[in-house]
């Protein structure tokens, strides 16, 4: 189950990213090399940017990587720790959900008055929704390492923010 | 102003309880509007800021210099980086060290990211270091420092998150870098040279190489070479956008490391979801550092601060230099990044309103991130290297990078007091 999860989105991330770095080059080459670009890439790669970061999202979760202050870690006792975890687990869980209730409420909206891309007249509100039930993805992962705290990745956050 | 302090107390003390920092200025920046401006507009506020990070063209920017260095990284090229390097200076005193500078160097002005150089560098540099004889203080403590280059030489992911959140040009960001950069790196090889005077045994001089060998060296780089002079010379020329710099120069690594033979399906699946998962948790900071922002600059706390310094008449250098020690000391304890992107709303406005160019002050930025990266006992560097390098003690890594943290607050100290150093090169550009 995490597995296909991960799976899933790791597969829908890594095609996105490589779809905006061939999009980019066929575009900047196009109009450098030939003076033709690709109609509407501006917004393909917007849209491919909300597949990227959003199914990006549980994969960070389910590998720990957020960027947390541990230096506290090695003073506290082990069953504080797991307490603490959960805890952290839950607000994780109640804001990735409040954030996916509000895009859904966003997707619904723009849905309404059929919102849409500018020049290539793609509809938007699917990828909205698709914001939306990743953070939902996410917020029930967290809530899965409450229940199951031994899924938690060791402990020593690894984060390449720089 | 009290309901930002308020805040900003909060943030802090969420972080100790271990809530990911992304959360605490999200949750922090979100609740602090909703009490202050109402909960519908303060909801529909935040959705439309995770929309609008969500759906940014020049975003595609940090995925792209993430994707480019990890794609050079798997490719192998910082092996002939340090190996050209070593045949030109290896046969100096600590020429090793001296060489694993350069190759950070090399290796910076391809990858964006701090960590990922001194990951790197610890599989190529420290090995031959170790064969050698050299003391690990020094061999740690070099590639730590070194790997720091990667966010000063462009491209930097710093100099981008700060380029987007203070809408500063990232071309001028990415030229400001490059003198500073090659301060730093002769800074951390006079680091280099006053240890190994004091103490020759920690590294011992290595081979000569014969100038055939030198210029075989060479050869292995001209691919760095020239995917560097293509997305800088491009983006530093007007030819192409960051962005589309950045999307040329993930392809030109991909294809390179294509020829290199160094990707398989399974290995491009994995630099490719390794890249995506660091976007992600860029963004996640991003979109909370908006969320937080928008907060304080709804509060009065940035005017207030601004109108008081200055109302006071300090100089205003004395006022960027409190900014930074403030960074250096919280840099000690704090990941850099977030501490950053958490004081940019009250610091920048000052900043500007002092007359200071942001080009200037990016770069002070990332030398501040530099400094806090490898100070103990707080260091991200310093952390991974211990998380490698299964023998060698943290206290031996500690002990080690002093100096070079020396090295590098000189480095900001020159840069504060002589602006030129970052502001000359971009003058050149239009």
């Amino acid at each position: 189950m995490r597995r296909t999860l991960a799976t899933l989105c790791g597969l829908l991330a890594a095609l996105a990213l490589f779809a905006i770095m061939v999009l980019t080059l066929v575009d900047v080459g196009g109009r450098k090399l030939l003076s033709t670009s690709v109609p509407g890439s501006l917004e393909l790669t917007e849209l491919l940017m909300v597949v990227l970061i959003f199914a990006g999202l549980p994969l960070v979760s389910l590998a720990g990587e957020h960027v947390v202050f541990d230096s506290l870690d090695r003073w506290l006792p082990a069953g504080v720790r797991r307490v603490q975890q959960a805890l952290v687990d839950l607000l994780c869980l109640g804001a990735l959900g409040g954030l996916a209730w509000l895009m859904w409420l966003k997707a619904g909206q723009m849905a309404s008055y059929g919102d849409i891309t500018a020049q290539l007249k793609l509809p938007l509100p699917p990828f909205v929704y698709l914001m939306s039930v990743l953070c939902g993805v996410t917020a029930a992962l967290h809530g899965l390492l409450v229940w199951r705290p031994l899924l938690h990745p060791p402990i020593g956050v690894r984060d390449e923010t720089v | 102003m009290t309901e930002a302090l308020l805040a900003f107390g909060a943030v802090f003390a969420l972080a100790l309880l271990r809530i990911p920092l992304a959360f605490a200025m999200g949750l922090v920046g979100f609740v602090g509007l909703g009490l202050l401006r109402g909960w519908a507009p303060t909801m529909a506020n935040a959705a439309q800021v995770v929309y609008d990070t969500g759906f940014a063209y020049t975003l595609s920017v940090v995925p792209l210099f993430i994707l480019m260095g990890n794609f050079v990284a798997r490719a192998g090229l910082a092996h002939e980086l340090f190996n050209a390097a070593y045949a030109f200076i290896g046969h100096l005193r600590g020429g090793l060290a001296h060489a694993t500078i350069l190759a950070c160097a090399g290796f910076g002005s391809i990858c964006g990211s701090s960590i990922a150089t001194a990951a790197t560098m610890s599989k190529v540099a420290f090995p031959p270091m170790k064969r050698l004889g050299y003391a690990d203080y020094l061999s740690t403590g070099v590639i730590a420092a070194g790997g720091t280059l990667g966010i000063m030489i462009p491209p930097s992911t710093i100099l981008v998150i700060y380029g987007i959140v203070t809408e500063t040009n990232i071309g001028h960001l990415f030229a400001a870098g490059v003198l500073p950069g090659l301060l730093c790196a002769g800074l951390l090889m006079a680091g280099v040279a006053w240890i190994t005077w004091r103490d020759p045994q920690a590294g011992p001089a290595g081979e000569r190489t014969a100038w055939r060998g030198r210029w075989r060296a060479v050869r292995g780089i001209w691919g760095v070479a020239l995917l560097v002079v293509v997305v800088l010379g491009g983006i530093y020329g007007g030819v192409f956008t960051a962005t589309e710099g950045a999307g040329i120069g993930a392809s030109g690594a991909f294809f390179f490391a294509l020829a290199r033979r160094a990707l398989n399906w399974r290995v491009l699946y994995e630099v490719l979801v390794e890249s995506a998962r660091t976007t992600a948790m860029l963004f996640t900071i991003l979109i909370a550092a908006m969320l937080f922002s928008g907060f304080v600059n709804f509060t009065t706390m940035p005017g207030d601060l601004k109108d008081w310094i200055l109302s006071q008449g300090f100089s205003p250098l004395m006022v960027v230099g409190a900014m930074m020690l403030i960074y250096v000391v919280l840099g000690t304890i704090m990941e850099e990044l977030s501490m950053v992107l958490l004081t940019i709303p009250v610091f920048f406005p000052i900043v500007t309103g002092l007359g200071f160019d942001p080009v200037w002050f990016g770069v002070l930025i990332v030398l501040v991130v530099q400094i806090g990266l490898i100070s103990p006992p707080v260091g991200m560097n310093l952390f991974v290297l211990n998380a490698l390098l299964k023998g060698v003690r943290l206290g031996d890594i500690f002990r080690g990078v002093w100096l070079f943290v020396l090295m590098l607050v000189v480095a900001l100290v020159a840069v504060l007091e002589f602006q030129p150093l970052a502001l000359w090169l971009p003058g050149f550009m239009r």
